[in-house]
């Protein structure tokens, strides 16, 4: 396989270049079913470049041309939110088979636990939290007129409904009955925000494995594959929920800060943090997240997508119904 | 009967030797696999020490909330009737018969004992201060 990106993307440089490229490395950092991530240097002869592509490999399955995403990262980042520049895109198949963009490669770590431990050596958590906060106010901050027309919009403008009738569906389907999240979707049912004054433009997974982070702190936000337009307090929500916490679960903030810092920053760049609008995402994204394992656990068990990673996750179910019943703590 | 190991040893045996042979001479994703499989076998091995026991205490718990004696159930395996009664709890929560208040110690308790299982240490954490 790394044969042919080789092949593929040196043809494609060559041409969009129009000189001679060669790729003297390259390293497949993931290749899931659904999308390739390769990082590359690229050799014109004059100047090594580095950077990264992300790819479909194969144009059968890309539901949502991904050269899409990178309208989404180049709107996000005119508005100031740091991200990894996009140098190139393309929906021509002819080159790895499918769509994909090409960006800057940002050093740094994005595997979590390696995140936390940076973060550890450097003591930068509470500056890399309030940096999160303010690359999602400007984020959230962009103009109706700007966001891009494919993005997902709430129906009615009101994204809770929304979310709440998707995940009704999706508990429809669990292989078997939950009380908690029965409890979990009545109480949500039943606080259900208003529809917020402005749906916004959110990047809807910008959690720790999704950050770049470096001794200097939050380099860029990956990942905008999940974008759409929604309550900006999902956005920063979701980042909170204790799976991404990654075992430092004092550190509401991805393992690495408290909420202090990201709600500061998230006004420092003009944002309103909504306290209980916040808890009512939370509550949300946990519940969702309960769902979404026991949805892999199926997976494997139907045979549509058979391993041991999938398997495994029926049995971590338990850990965010325990989360979800920490949430709903009566008062 | 079968002769030794019982099942609790061989499980401990696996454990051990996915962990302590076969990890070390892999990386990458099957290193990650390994480990999951590992994980699974502890799971398997604290199952098949506390499982019963706690599904008995399910029954109870979810027969206390639906307000029924768990002799009066329909006569199937343990793991059978603590399937119906979570669905039938599940049903009851859905439709407001049985309220927040009221459910949540129980459930709570069934979540700790699941988590006994599947990830000792995980309730250590409360997240008390994260409520509004």
């Amino acid at each position: 396989m790394t044969d042919a990106v080789r092949d593929g993307l040196a043809r494609f440089l060559s041409e969009r270049w129009n000189k001679r490229v060669s790729i003297p490395w390259l390293s497949v950092t993931s290749a899931g079913a659904r999308r390739l991530n390769v990082l590359f240097d690229a050799d014109d002869g004059a100047t090594k470049h580095e950077l990264v592509v992300t790819a479909i490999p194969n144009a059968n399955i890309e539901l949502t041309p991904i050269v899409l995403e990178a309208v989404t990262i180049r709107t996000a980042e005119a508005a100031g939110v740091p991200v990894a520049h996009v140098v190139l895109d393309s929906d021509d198949t002819r080159y790895l088979g499918g769509g994909f963009f090409i960006t800057r490669r940002v050093g740094g770590e994005t595997v979590p636990r390696r995140v936390l431990r940076l973060v550890e050596k450097c003591k930068h958590g509470a500056a890399i939290a309030t940096k999160l906060g303010a690359a999602l106010a400007k984020l959230h901050a962009i103009p109706n007129e700007r966001i891009p027309p494919h993005l997902a919009r709430p129906e009615n403008g009101d994204p809770a409904a929304t979310s709440l009738l998707r995940l009704q569906e999706q508990v429809a389907g669990l292989l078997q009955p939950a009380p908690v999240v029965a409890l979990g979707m009545r109480w949500l049912a039943a606080r259900k925000p208003s529809p917020p004054t402005r749906p916004v433009l959110i990047h809807g997974d910008a959690r720790n494995g999704n950050l770049i982070v470096s001794e200097n702190g939050l380099e860029a936000l990956l990942d905008w594959e999940g974008s759409s337009v929604g309550d900006p307090m999902a956005d920063l929500a979701w980042p909170c929920v204790r799976t991404w916490r990654f075992g430092e679960d004092a550190n509401e903030v991805g393992g690495f800060a408290s909420l202090a810092p990201l709600v500061k920053g998230y006004e420092s760049a003009g944002g309103v943090f909504d306290a209980e609008r916040f808890h009512w995402w939370k509550v949300l994204g946990t519940l969702r997240w309960a769902i979404g394992l026991a949805g892999q656990a199926k997976a494997h068990i139907d045979g549509s997508v058979p391993n041991i990673v999938m398997a495994a996750s029926g049995r971590r179910v338990g850990e965010l119904e325990y989360d979800l019943l920490c949430l709903l703590r009566p008062r | 009967m079968q002769d030794r190991p019982t099942a609790h040893e061989l499980l401990d045996t696996l454990g051990r030797f996915l962990e302590d042979e076969l990890m070390p001479t892999l990386d990458g994703p099957a290193a990650y696999r390994t480990r999951v499989a590992a994980n699974l076998v502890h799971i398997l091995e604290r199952e098949e020490a506390l499982g019963d026991a706690q599904l008995r205490r399910e029954r109870e718990l979810l027969c206390g909330l639906l307000g029924v004696d768990a002799a009066s159930l329909p006569k199937a395996s343990l793991r059978d009737q603590v399937l119906d009664l979570n669905a039938r709890v599940g049903d009851a929560i859905a439709a407001g018969r049985i309220d927040h208040v009221q459910a949540w110690q129980p459930l709570m308790e069934i979540a700790r004992a699941k988590l006994a299982i599947i990830r000792p240490g995980y309730d250590d954490y409360d997240a008390r201060g994260e409520l509004p």
